[in-house]
């Protein structure tokens, strides 16, 4: 008999669908959305639908290995005990020695983004204070950012944007990474809404718009300035701002001394005629809405591109407006209750510097790094630092799904479940949608979910030294699961009793329309264009533009990674693996440099060089060049060799540190010699 | 007139993303490498501004199919709904249709050495269902409809250079996608 | 581009050259023909044949369900083409059972037999007259099918009969050879020009034709050399030689499979794209 089973697709993705699966004799036949979810509304992207052939693929581990001297491929297969029992006893090992656990580290994030993969941070947690990568490598400039203006990180329900009579689509590409509020904004159109694309490139969605505004890169934030000043000169502002803004006399003192337009439209490539249509336009419009993609804050100065992001939003009055807001995301729905341990004070590295700062650590310095969720050796900056830190390094320890980039570093792998062979709970931080996720089937292999293992390790670490980890040595799955629904998630999604969220996802009962009324969180209660924390954090206290970086003589070509349509960072779901990663090029620059498309070039910078098969695009700037994130055979070079841990402004106060400026990562092109040519 | 059942493509709401093409080549259980779908990008630019759009295309389900006229052995045949039916049991892979078909459509599969292409889920339309590609757009871009029922003075065709090849009559309409100010 | 289709190429070009043979034996059977040439030129026709039959055989997917092919005959070329090379097989048998027999009616059984077989090229060569492909959506299609048909059996004949047969009937199998090739050369021009004028994939058969060193060779083989030789020869008028109507037969051999491989090889089929 066919059975049916709820999950939820748990990718670090903005639509975080809803999954029935049908399972016969245990084994997984099929998926497709869930009708009843009203954003993603049964539909799932062409990624998902590559699970089951995910979940069986033969290339997957399934049982834990160990890998006699890193990066040899040399992995024999071993049983859990024993990979558990050299683990824990490393463990134990460097806390005698050290007297602390301050040398063990862990550097998880958003490879499974459900609730119960901080099993491992609980672990960790029960052990004692441990070294821990903080912050996100994604959006915290523009967390922060939200949180001086509004008070917290927070936007409208997405489908609320259907409302809007004007929309701007601003450096976001929902056409490739949203694909669910992509009918929501057609039908907008349909209605006669007009959609508006500002971006870098002509992405996919720029090409679905009516039309689209090419932004210099790092310039937006000038852009939205110089737009505000427009509002300012029309006089289009909202007349009520003095009741519900703090600074707004400053602000507008700011944009009449220091903005000028025609040096605006200078520097952001936007016609000074056309900055003040688009403003009046925007001005004169109700409701509209902007989304802002996450692009444009990996920027040093994206935490002040989006504040003055949100300034335009609020000087027209468009903030708490139904179908109107700067959208960007939220974090309302993740108040999971934990695991209940005690806040350990851990030695906190910022994610997106971990290896820089990890190898600056000692007494102790790092010994143990548990890599869960994360695939740095294909995505993080500092590629150099990193290789250095894995010498360094006595056990390296990863759990996951695939011998990844990463994986070749690990002295052990171990085997982790999909999200349909586990208990989970997961949320999304663009819809307000929370659900449950069951197993359907029994785990592939010998893997364990994470959960699984964090509770297995506990209990040889307490076997081994009793005390030693506080965190529970046994458990249920779908208990605790269940558990992460406390008091303030169940009153958030109107539910009497957690089992309640396993008949169905459940959306929480926030009012549609974020900041309505004017109710913000600032210390002020206030919208502030001034803000005290901001001041405090070190930062103005106004949104200011501050240029980004530029390119240099050396390296003059801005390198920008965008997400591709069929990855999520690293995770691949495209048929095939290249050898090679495209460089998406300007046909003028092909000139200038005497290339033909389709032929092998190199690009570099001071941290590596990389050879790449040159392509046009026409809507490319002469400076900028695209290459999509693509998976790429693993013995090839990784395109995150050419990046540098340049910080964004912001991140500090709510996003638990800066961000990375992976915008600002620039190279310098050659043309190569036969001979030269590795492909 | 007789019935004619068609797929109706927004090109204006097509992103490209393959779900269509996925969702055909995984419930039809095809090998890897063979879809019924194609999904091609399309860029043009004229006085009115710049296009770029997706064609996600299967099947044209002609009302003269150039497939059926020249199989050899009867493997094609023309439903009352104007569904044009492989017979997988008559053929025996002389390629003609692949030949043939001005669109492309017929391939041969790798397994069985046979020709094959969208049915246009004709089961699942007897069951009252849509087509799985239907099934499966996020963004409503594709339909598929009876197309004496609808208006198709907005829709366009694919349309050969050649007046000989427009005879096939291809049952596929596509509502034109704009162009963008840029 | 198209592929190269050794099957289809082998299946067309012996199977034409066969049925060329018969068709020739029945010409030349108005007036006395030596017998053991006849036998020899009908038993060769049939070999032929049925390589051609089995070559064919390899060009399908599933050769196992060949028998289905003659179901559609109302609308498919290919149903035709089959059942008239199926029907010319059997009446080749006949054919061969006459040409024993010393008082068998042999030149009704080779009529019988080439018209089949004709009927059969002229199908085959209705295969490939479609409207998608502009390098074969032309009469050139049946005419160069009917046109290796006459050289091909006609040279083969003259190989065969060089010694025996009477000094007119061999002039009058060279006038057929040399017509062939005539209007080979001159239907071709007009094709490849017409060509050109056919849109995008028509200029690429043409461009594909003119890159490739195969084609050149074939202006060499099929037309250029057998022009100057039968030229030449008819200039002088003397006897026949037998080195040249064997050097006819090999250039012409190599000439004809080269431009048939290059038929399929050249087919640029029209996909239809665009919108209007």
């Amino acid at each position: 008999m066919p059975e049916k089973h709820y999950h939820v697709c748990p990718r670090n993705c903005y639509d975080t669908c809803s999954i029935i699966s049908t399972t016969v004799n245990g084994v997984l036949v099929s998926i497709e959305g869930n009708p009843a979810h009203d954003y993603t509304k049964g539909k799932l992207c062409p990624k998902a639908m590559n699970d089951i052939q995910k979940v069986y693929n033969p290339s997957r581990i399934r049982y834990p290995m160990r890998q006699r001297q890193r990066f040899s491929g040399n992995w024999e297969r071993m049983s859990w005990d024993e990979a558990l029992d050299m683990i824990a006893q490393k463990i134990i090992d460097s806390k005698k020695h050290d007297g602390n656990t301050l040398s063990l580290a862990l550097n998880k994030y958003s490879g499974n983004f459900g609730a119960l993969h901080n099993a491992m941070e609980w672990l960790f947690s029960g052990m004692g204070p441990t070294t821990r990568a903080v912050g996100s490598p994604c959006w915290s400039a523009g967390v922060d950012a939200q949180t001086y203006d509004f008070g917290k990180f927070f936007c409208s329900e997405p489908r609320e944007m259907g409302h809007a009579k004007l929309l701007w689509l601003w450096g976001v590409n929902p056409a490739w990474t949203a694909v669910h509020q992509m009918p929501i904004i057609f039908d907008a159109m349909d209605r006669g809404s007009k959609v508006i694309c500002f971006d870098t490139y002509l992405s996919d969605t720029a090409a679905r718009s009516h039309r689209f505004i090419q932004v210099k890169p790092g310039t937006d934030g000038l852009l939205a300035l110089a737009m505000c000043k427009v509002l300012c000169e029309e006089n289009l502002m909202d007349d009520k701002l003095y009741d519900y803004t703090l600074g707004l006399v400053e602000f507008i003192d700011y944009l009449t001394n220091s903005i000028d337009l025609t040096e605006a439209a200078e520097i952001t490539g936007v016609k000074a005629e056309i900055i003040r249509e688009l403003a009046i336009e925007y001005g004169q419009t109700c409701p509209a809405c902007i989304w802002v993609g996450f692009g444009l804050q990996r920027y040093t100065n994206g935490g002040q591109t989006l504040r003055a992001i949100d300034a335009l939003g609020a000087l027209a009055g468009h903030i708490g407006e139904k179908g109107g807001g700067v959208h960007y995301g939220h974090f309302e729905t993740w108040k999971f209750a934990g695991a209940g341990l005690p806040e350990q004070q851990n030695r906190q590295l910022n994610i997106n510097r971990f290896a820089r700062e990890a190898l600056a650590c000692d007494k102790p310095p790092l010994r143990v790094l548990w890599l869960s969720g994360r695939n740095p050796l294909a995505q993080d900056a500092d590629l150099k630092h990193w290789h250095r830190l894995i010498q360094q390094l006595e056990l390296i320890v990863i759990n996951d799904l695939f011998l990844t980039k990463s994986a070749q570093a690990a002295d052990i792998f171990l085997p982790a479940t999909t999200h349909y062979e586990h208990w989970d709970l997961n949320s999304s931080y663009w819809h307000y949608w929370v659900g449950i996720n069951e197993p359907a089937i029994n785990p592939v292999g010998e893997a364990k979910s994470d959960l699984e293992i964090a509770w297995n390790l506990s209990a040889k670490l307490n076997r081994f030294e009793k005390g030693s980890c506080s965190f529970p040595t046994s458990g249920s799955e779908r208990e605790t699961a269940l558990k992460q629904l406390g008091p303030d998630m169940l009153r958030m999604l109107g539910l009497n009793t957690p089992e309640e969220i396993l008949d169905r996802p459940i959306k929480a009962k926030f009012p549609p329309t974020a900041w309505e009324n004017h109710e913000f969180v600032t210390p002020s209660k206030r919208y502030e264009f001034q803000s005290s924390r901001a001041l405090a954090a070190g930062l103005p206290a106004l949104p200011v533009f501050e240029p980004a970086l530029l390119p240099s003589k050396e390296t003059p070509l801005r390198l920008l990674t965008p997400h591709h349509s069929m990855m999520i960072n690293s995770q691949s779901y495209q048929d095939a693996l290249s050898d090679y990663y495209d460089l998406y090029i300007n046909p003028r620059l092909l000139e200038n440099y005497g290339l033909k498309i389709g032929e092998t070039a190199e690009i570099w910078n001071e941290y590596a060089s990389l050879q790449v098969k040159v392509k046009v695009d026409m809507s490319l700037p002469e400076d900028v060049v695209i290459i999509y994130q693509q998976a790429i055979e693993q013995r090839a070079q990784a395109r995150n060799a050419l990046l540098n841990s340049n910080l964004s402004d912001m991140g500090d106060v709510a996003a638990g540190g800066k961000g990375l400026a992976i915008n600002e990562t620039f190279v310098s092109l050659r043309k190569l010699t036969p001979s030269e040519r590795s492909f | 007139m007789l019935k004619q059942i068609g797929f109706i493509l927004d090109a204006n709401r097509c992103l490209g993303c393959g779900a269509c093409l996925k969702a055909c080549q995984i419930n039809h259980n095809l090998p890897p490498t063979l879809t019924w779908r194609t999904i091609r990008k399309i860029e043009d630019e004229s006085s009115d501004g710049k296009r770029r759009f997706y064609l996600s295309s299967a099947c044209n389900h002609c009302a003269n199919p150039e497939c059926m006229r020249v199989c050899p052995s009867g493997a094609y045949s023309k439903r009352r709904d104007g569904i044009v039916v492989h017979n997988s049991s008559k053929c025996m892979g002389c390629k003609s249709c692949v030949a043939s078909c001005p669109f492309s459509v017929p391939k041969i599969h790798p397994e069985t050495g046979k020709a094959t292409k969208c049915l246009l889920c004709y089961d699942r339309l007897d069951l009252g269902m849509t087509p799985y590609c239907v099934k499966a757009c996020p963004t409503r871009a594709l339909l598929c409809q009876e197309i004496h029922s609808i208006s198709l003075d907005q829709l366009i065709r694919l349309t050969a250079p050649l007046p000989g090849l427009r005879l096939t009559n291809p049952s596929v309409y596509y509502k034109e996608p704009r162009r963008l100010n840029y | 581009m198209g592929t190269m289709e050794w099957p289809l190429v082998l299946f067309t070009v012996l199977g034409e050259t066969a049925i060329g043979i018969i068709f020739v034996l029945w010409w030349l059977d108005r007036a006395e023909v030596d017998p053991i040439f006849y036998k020899k030129a009908a038993l060769l026709s049939g070999l032929l044949l049925a390589l051609a039959l089995i070559a064919s055989l390899f060009h399908l997917g599933r050769p196992e369900y060949a028998y289905r092919a003659v179901s559609h005959l109302s609308t498919s070329w290919l149903s035709r083409e089959i059942l008239c090379f199926l029907f010319a097989a059997v009446a080749w048998l006949y054919f061969y059972s006459q040409v024993r027999q010393p008082k068998g009616k042999r030149r009704l059984a080779a009529g019988i037999t080439s018209t089949f077989g004709l009927l059969g090229i002229f199908s085959s060569s209705m295969i490939y007259v479609l409207p998608r492909v502009p390098a074969w959506d032309s009469v050139q299609t049946p005419l160069f099918f009917l046109l290796t048909t006459g050289l091909l059996g006609g040279l083969t004949c003259l190989v065969l009969g060089r010694k025996t047969l009477k000094l007119s009937q061999l002039q009058e199998l060279l006038l057929i050879v040399f017509t062939c090739v005539l209007v080979s050369i001159l239907s071709f021009a007009i094709y490849l020009s017409m060509l050109n004028t056919a849109g995008m994939e028509g200029m690429s058969t043409v461009q594909f034709l003119l890159a490739s060193p195969l084609f050149w060779l074939r202006v060499v083989a099929n037309w250029l050399l057998p022009l100057i030789l039968l030229v030449t020869y008819f200039s002088k008028q003397k006897t026949i030689n037998a080195n040249l109507v064997i050097m006819l037969f090999i250039a012409c051999s190599i000439g004809e499979l080269l431009g048939r491989a290059l038929f399929y090889l050249s087919a640029v089929g029209i996909s239809i794209t665009a919108l209007k």
